[in-house]
């Protein structure tokens, strides 16, 4: 026989009959204009004619074509959505009627079918949208519930890999940490001063000044934070360097970092439930959790610690509208993705609008400008006295001055921070 | 390759007889013990989002396992539950599997997860079911003997009782009788199976033992 002989090429499908071995085989199926051709892989061929052919439709998909003899010793099925058009034109007419029907019930199994599945879909959608904001939800309603010792420990844990982290923001081995009385003290009592009017006014917030050249500042869990010396560097008034401040205190005292954690707990929680074994995920999920400690970034969360931030300064007295100033001179586009008070925010102009909305719907006071010598503060961070390195015979107080900032004008450095 | 199962049927595990350039493939865990000279390389079920859908949904691991050897050597795979273990040899045949049976097969056949319907799940066989199709051999296992029935025409299995069964076979929920003897009868929902083809059961059902538990403590 040649393959002209066929009509509307093979079908993949199959053979029951007591003459093969086990019973079954898979086959491919052909049609001539007597009858169906099932072959099977190793050579052996089956023939059922038109007239002999009883047609039923079943099957775990509800869409199986049955073709089988009058004492069912022989049946060839086939699944293939074109078989039974193909089946029509091949027996010309002779299995019209009985085709008619058997289409008819196909199609009706295939849109219950496939309502059922989209159904699931939808249903499997809607669980997760619902289980993602029960995790949420659920991160939020625990955390008031939480001691605050425990943000402290959590501070103190990721303490070191929060410095190798600012290390590796400008690819330094190690973090220098400017210790001088005078750069540090006034900014601590910048900072405790505004504690005061905190949601959290018991918390003891610890200021750290860095050496490093980035304009950021980073808040750790129970109350450290780190100020950068870029920061310090690029503001243009004190009263944007305390927003920026009370920016990264609303981040502690809305224990933003815990919520984080609590949110990663939730999702590997709910893995395993769903996923069962999930071994070795959970090294990743320890991973989650440190980097979650470290810095929170959801847009949710830098969203509430603006408006808090709002709330501090104006109960400080100090005008909010600083923040706005701040967020506004900022570059756009190209900001380190790792930094808090710049980072994941390329929705700037939300949040000016956010902050704007906010500050016009707070009761109108009378502002005053922040009394701190933004100068002194320079100028003590240029002159500071750094212990010299790696000479314990000095340790008896032989400090050398270090020009620490070399000598470039102050405006020529803001432009080079904002341009990165 | 040389496969044969031991210790039927209650504590029924494989015996596989690797030589070079064999393969099989198995579960995650259900190697029980091998020799020094087999090889083991872990993959993802079917590519990491098919592997946790086949992980969810068809209660298979999220890894299998694929054992060869440069020279020759045995391996002893095993399942969990205590019960018989059946091989199948498919040629170009499909078959369907209940979450949670696969247990091996040959390199020749394909793993994949059809939909199974929601009659299927509010008869308590799952939503879903891992469709093996191709050319060799697979095992499965089950809870209790395995027991195979031809059928044609209309056949009832109590729920939770069916292990395998090919794709010509038509599957429904229903009432094992009237209203009164499904619920005090204890028969409650039954699966009607109609033909032609072969279903797989197994004797003992899991959700039963689970029942009878329950029971003895409370
Ligand atoms: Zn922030």
């Amino acid at each position: 026989m040649f393959d002209d002989d066929f009509l509307d090429g093979e079908f993949e499908g199959g053979v029951f009959s007591k003459d093969i071995d086990g019973g079954r085989a898979g086959a491919s199926i052909r049609m001539d204009d007597l009858g169906l051709i099932a072959l099977l892989s190793d050579g052996e061929q089956f023939f059922l004619s038109y007239s002999e052919c009883n047609l039923e439709i079943g099957g775990a998909s509800g869409r199986m074509v049955f073709c089988r003899n009058d004492d069912r010793s022989l049946t060839i099925f086939c699944e293939d959505k074109k078989f039974t058009a193909a089946l029509e034109r091949a027996s010309g007419g002779e299995l019209l009627e009985r085709l008619e029907e058997i289409n008819a019930t196909g199609r009706r199994r295939s849109l219950a079918g496939q309502f059922g599945f989209w159904g699931f879909l939808v249903g499997c959608a809607l669980l997760l949208v619902g289980g993602w904001y029960g995790i949420l939800w659920g991160a939020r309603a625990a955390v008031p519930h939480v001691p605050f010792t425990v943000d402290q420990q959590l501070g103190e844990a990721v303490y070191e890999q929060a410095l190798d982290e600012v290390a590796q923001m400008t690819g330094e081995e190690k973090v220098t940490l400017i210790e001088d009385d005078a750069v540090r003290l006034p900014l601590q009592k910048l900072v405790d001063d505004l504690a005061v009017h905190s949601r959290m006014p018991q918390v003891k917030f610890q200021v750290l000044v860095c050496d490093t050249e980035i304009p950021n500042a980073v808040a750790l869990p129970g109350g450290r934070m780190i100020v950068f010396r870029g920061l310090i560097d690029l503001v243009e008034t004190p009263e944007e360097l305390l927003a920026v401040l009370a920016h990264e205190m609303s981040h502690v005292t809305l224990r933003h970092h815990l919520q984080s954690i609590g949110e990663s707990i939730g999702v590997i929680v709910a893995l395993d439930i769903l996923v069962g074994d999930v071994g070795g995920l959970v090294a990743l999920g320890a991973e989650a959790l440190r980097a979650a400690a470290l810095m929170s970034k959801s847009r949710e969360h830098e969203h509430e610690a603006d408006l808090e931030g709002v709330r501090m300064l104006h109960k400080a007295g100090i005008d909010p509208a600083h923040a706005i100033g701040m967020l506004e001179s900022l570059p756009h586009g190209d900001i380190p993705d790792a930094l808090d008070w710049l980072s994941s925010h390329p929705d700037i102009e939300e949040r000016v609008a956010a902050i704007r909305k906010l500050v016009d719907e707070l009761p109108p006071r009378a502002y005053s400008p922040l009394d701190f010598d933004l100068e002194g503060l320079r100028a003590a961070m240029r002159n500071r006295v750094v212990p010299a390195e790696d000479a314990p015979e000095n340790k008896d107080g032989d400090r050398k001055k270090v020009n620490a900032a070399d000598a470039k004008p102050e405006n020529e450095k803001r432009e080079e921070a904002l341009a990165k | 390759m040389e496969a044969e199962t031991r210790n039927r049927p209650s504590f029924a595990n494989i015996k596989v007889d690797l030589g070079a350039g064999d393969r099989i493939i198995a579960e995650a865990g259900a190697m029980a013990s091998m020799s020094s000279s087999i090889n083991v390389t872990t993959r993802w079920n079917g590519g990491c989002f098919g592997a946790f859908l086949r992980r969810i949904f068809g209660g298979e691991t999220l890894f299998v396992n694929e054992f060869t050897t440069a020279s020759q050597g045995e391996l002893v795979l095993t399942q969990p539950m205590p019960g018989d273990i059946e091989c199948i040899e498919l040629k170009g045949t499909t078959l369907f599997l209940q979450p949670g049976a696969f247990l091996a097969c040959e390199p020749g056949v394909n793993l994949g997860l059809g939909w199974a319907g929601i009659a299927s799940f509010v008869g308590g066989e799952g939503l879903f079911r891992l469709k093996v199709s191709g050319n060799g051999k697979i095992w499965f296992g089950a809870y209790g003997g395995i027991f195979a029935k031809e059928v044609e025409g209309e056949y009832v299995v109590d729920t939770g009782h069916l292990v395998a069964y090919e794709p010509s076979i038509s599957i429904r929920m229903g009432m094992a009788g009237g209203i009164f003897s499904s619920f005090f009868g204890g028969e409650g929902l039954v699966t009607r199976v109609t033909g032609p083809g072969r279903i797989y059961m197994q004797s003992r059902s899991l959700d039963g033992l689970a029942a009878w538990t329950n029971g003895q403590i409370w």
